[in-house]
């Protein structure tokens, strides 16, 4: 199982789902996507992200406008 | 006091008497004088009672009149005066007040504790398509009509109820053609120093507009996202079929609920991919066809030479193509010629001896040619049983024991007599030995 980090700070929706799109098919079943970003709507975007591609969240966290998201492959 | 003996002295009397007349006269002047002072006093105080502070008391009275006239007259005129700069005062700052107000680009308003308009602002004019003129005096819920006037929500209320200002309350009011708007609301209570209640202040935003903005913004990024998820579905999709899965397709909500592009890209992604399959599949067939060559090497003899790693998917190809092939043409023998496999196992061994023992069943002969040293030691150490199976060293001595066998069929006469090349053949592989 790999850890992949993305940093998509600085970047406006819907550029960071893209960019995890983009990065779909570096990933493999059980590979974890830690993805950092600022984007004001990027929790809700990631969410709905998630659960049409069917990937689980393992994690999300908020500090200050940075948001942490892990997201199970 | 009588002058006793002489009688009254008449001269010193009638002096008396003038000089009691004379001081009479002065009396009656100087009252006359303060009368008429204290009268054009009262008049003029009377004038600033209604509001005439242009009048003053005249020269004539300060001359006429006592000296407390005339310091009443000083006194009264500074008074006059003060009280003239006060009210200038009073009025320029009025103008200054509503110049502010009327610069403040959102409406304001102001209204007293009893919801009377007190001050209208030029943008609450605008708004309400009143002029200041015509909604002061008004009653503040008849100006703008907004769905919290007139009822518990009424923002000067809330306002002297809490004791706290309210700020950007979602209303919706009235504009100048009666339509109704968007707005947003803040509104303060105004008291004095002591804390009275003098009324309200009420700011009242259109955020029509800005609203119809956000909606725009929030149509727009939910397209930007469903276009975002069609393209991470094709993403998902051309993953998988990286990895090999050429059925992944990008699924039919990607088409539906995205745009134009994204439908037409899915469409793409997903022809893309029904072109690859059948490239493959086409290649696959060649592959096929190429690995499982069965060639007539004479009438009644077919060749299948073999060619490198024989699975389960080609035993079963060769199995087919061998059976159909000896059916078709009715040929008695066929010579299976592995000098090009290099690798045996118990599974590949097991498959040449089902193919063997089928080409058998429907009355054909297989002769197995070409086993390679290698080949033949690993099928003893495996321990592989191919007694029953002729065996030859390769395809030469094959074709040989092919055409032997041939001879002895034509003798006994269970071959067809229409076999008019087999002599032939016999000479042409004794003429190669």
């Amino acid at each position: 199982m790999a850890v992949v980090n993305l940093d998509t700070k600085g970047l406006r929706c819907p550029q960071p789902v893209l960019k995890i799109a983009a990065k779909m098919p570096e990933l493999s079943d059980g590979d974890v996507l830690v993805v950092v970003a600022d984007c004001p709507t990027i929790e809700e975007d990631i969410r709905k992200w998630c659960d049409r591609m069917k990937k689980g969240i393992l994690d999300l966290h908020r500090e200050g406008p940075t948001v942490t998201v892990k997201i199970q492959f | 006091m009588a002058n006793k003996g002489t009688g009254p002295n008449l001269a010193l009397i009638g002096k008396e008497l003038e000089e009691c007349k004379k001081q009479l006269e002065i009396y009656h002047t100087s009252s006359m004088d303060l009368a008429i002072g204290v009268s054009e006093i009262f008049g003029v105080l009377s004038g600033v009672a209604a509001g005439d502070f242009s009048v003053r008391v005249g020269e004539a009275t300060l001359s006429s009149a006592e000296e407390l006239v005339a310091k009443l007259g000083n006194v009264i005129n500074r008074t006059i005066a003060k009280i003239q700069q006060g009210a200038e005062k009073a009025r320029r700052d009025q103008e200054k007040m509503e110049a502010v107000l009327d610069a403040v680009p959102d409406p304001m308003f102001t209204m007293d504790p009893g919801m009377t308009v007190t001050s209208f602002n030029q943008a609450a004019s605008k708004l309400s398509g009143l002029a200041a003129k015509d909604a002061i005096g008004r009653k503040c819920h008849d100006v703008f009509k907004t769905n919290r006037c007139g009822n518990e929500k009424c923002m000067l209320r809330l306002v002297m109820k809490e004791g706290k200002a309210l700020i950007n309350q979602d209303v919706k009011a009235r504009d100048a053609s009666d339509q109704e708007v968007d707005c947003v609301a803040s509104a303060a209570a105004i008291t004095n120093v002591g804390g009275e209640f003098l009324g309200g202040i009420e700011i009242i935003r259109n955020v029509t507009e800005m609203k119809q903005q956000h909606m725009r913004i929030d149509e727009y990024h939910e397209s930007s996202m469903e276009l975002a998820m069609g393209m991470s579905e094709c993403f998902s999709v051309l993953s998988e079929v990286r990895k090999g899965n050429l059925e992944a397709r990008v699924g039919e909500m990607a088409l539906s609920s995205s745009d134009e592009l994204m439908a037409s890209l899915a469409k793409g992604v997903n022809d893309t991919i029904g072109i690859q399959v059948e490239l493959i599949q086409r290649q696959q067939d060649a592959i096929q066809e190429l690995s499982t060559p069965i060639l007539q090497l004479w009438d009644d003899i077919l060749v299948l030479p073999i060619i490198g790693v024989v699975d389960s998917r080609r035993s079963v190809e060769i199995m087919e193509r061998v059976l159909s092939t000896i059916i078709e043409k009715h040929t008695k023998f066929i010579i299976m010629d592995i000098t090009g496999v290099e690798v045996v196992d118990t599974k590949t061994a097991d498959h040449f001896i089902k193919v063997i023992q089928a080409t058998e069943l429907i009355g054909s002969t297989c002769i197995l040619t070409g086993i390679q040293p290698s080949v033949a030691q690993t099928l003893v150490e495996i321990g592989v049983d191919l007694s029953s199976i002729i065996t030859l060293q390769d395809l030469s001595d094959g074709l040989k024991e092919c055409l032997r066998q041939l001879d002895s069929l034509k003798a006994a006469g269970e071959l067809a007599t229409s076999q008019p090349r087999i002599g032939d053949a016999r000479r042409n592989v004794k003429d190669s030995d």
